[in-house]
């Protein structure tokens, strides 16, 4: 008994310092578990707004297009022919796999033969932390394609956002889905 | 004295040493913390978060969305939303150990707390608009040439983060 009236002993701060211990980490965990959750959302939230955004770019390229929509699956692209003022530009849209990235691109389209000509190769990044881009482009009444399904998914944290949205077109280009 | 000490520590050296090492983890604490998130990378997160903001207000409201970046009078870097010409939003991005340099068509300038920047975006097609562009709309001039803002450069302490913005689509992120 004599000897606990001075002071600690070295056993009874070990105690303290393990119950301590014990008790922080719990909190800790608590801590992290809750950073996590709230960096998770709004990495969530973050990918639907970008997906939304970035439909609606596309969207308001293929509302107005007057002079061919044409799809190609096998690269993942679309390309929008829209004539403004005797000129007419080529809207590319395409889907690197590799890179998760969809990408645009402009340039001018010629009328030769019977068909626009035009040589475009995408580079400026519209999106990132996409995995899969399609559209199915859909003529009702056989003249002119009348509306088109976008489809764009996203994807961060190994969660994935899927952004759906059919769009009707004014001006029912020509167009065709390429395989 | 002897006998005293001979039982275990006392409350008096506990509390001594409690406080010595208080006050060593609250130095590790600054120093990393300072490395983790430096007054520049802050800023250029902020940044960031304003693009995003003037963007889908562009693309999403009837009106036009726009962002005044500029230096205010004791060095300190303004950021300003204004939607249709009011100010909607206004965030201080960093103090004055803070410093802007921004990649226009003709290079590298600073910004000066002569000539705020104004930066706006097309409705519909989100794409960046011409400096010249967003400065007229708000009846402002414009010091940085007609083209287009390709990225915003922070720096200031330790290391620099650039905010970049691709103007044919408009999208935008950090690189640093």
């Amino acid at each position: 008994m004599r000897s606990n009236t001075k002071g600690f002993s070295l056993a009874e701060l070990v105690v303290g310092i393990v119950i301590f211990g014990v008790i922080s980490a719990s909190a800790l965990g608590f801590l992290v578990a809750s950073t996590n959750t709230y960096g998770s959302l709004s990495a969530n939230m973050n990918m639907r707004m970008e997906a939304q955004l970035a439909v609606n770019q596309i969207s308001e390229y293929l509302i107005d297009c007057n002079s061919g929509v044409y799809w190609y699956d096998s690269t993942k692209s679309l390309c929008v022919l829209r004539t403004d003022g005797g000129s007419t530009t080529a809207h590319v849209f395409e889907l690197n796999c590799e890179s998760g990235e969809l990408l645009y691109g402009k340039g001018e389209a010629v009328y030769r033969n019977g068909a626009y000509e035009y040589s475009v190769s995408p580079a400026d990044l519209l999106v990132d932390n996409a995995v899969g881009f399609d559209v199915a482009l859909i003529s009702n009444d056989g003249e002119g394609i009348s509306c088109a399904v976008i489809e764009l998914k996203l994807e961060t944290r190994g969660k994935t956002h899927t952004e759906e949205r059919t769009i009707a077109l004014r001006n029912k280009p020509e167009g065709k889905n390429i395989l | 004295m002897k006998k005293a000490k001979s039982g275990g520590f006392t409350l008096l050296e506990l509390l001594l040493v409690i406080v010595i090492s208080g006050i060593a983890m609250g130095f590790i604490y600054l120093s990393v913390a300072n490395v983790s998130s430096s007054a520049a990378r802050r800023a250029a997160t902020e940044m960031n978060y304003a693009i995003s903001r003037c963007r889908s207000g562009a693309v999403s409201r009837e009106g036009f969305a726009c962002l005044e970046l500029s230096v205010g009078t004791q060095g300190e870097i303004l950021c300003k939303y204004y939607e249709n010409g009011a100010l909607a939003e206004e965030r201080e991005l960093g103090g004055s150990r803070v410093t802007v340099s921004l990649s226009v068509d003709e290079g590298e300038k600073p910004l000066t707390s002569a000539a705020p920047l104004y930066l706006s975006f097309e409705r519909g097609t989100g794409a960046e608009s011409t400096l010249n562009a967003a400065a007229e709309r708000m009846g402002k001039a414009n010091s940085y040439g007609g083209g287009y803002c390709s990225a915003i450069t922070f720096s200031g302490g330790r290391g620099s983060y650039t905010v970049e913005i691709v103007a044919s689509t408009g999208s935008h992120g950090i690189q640093g």
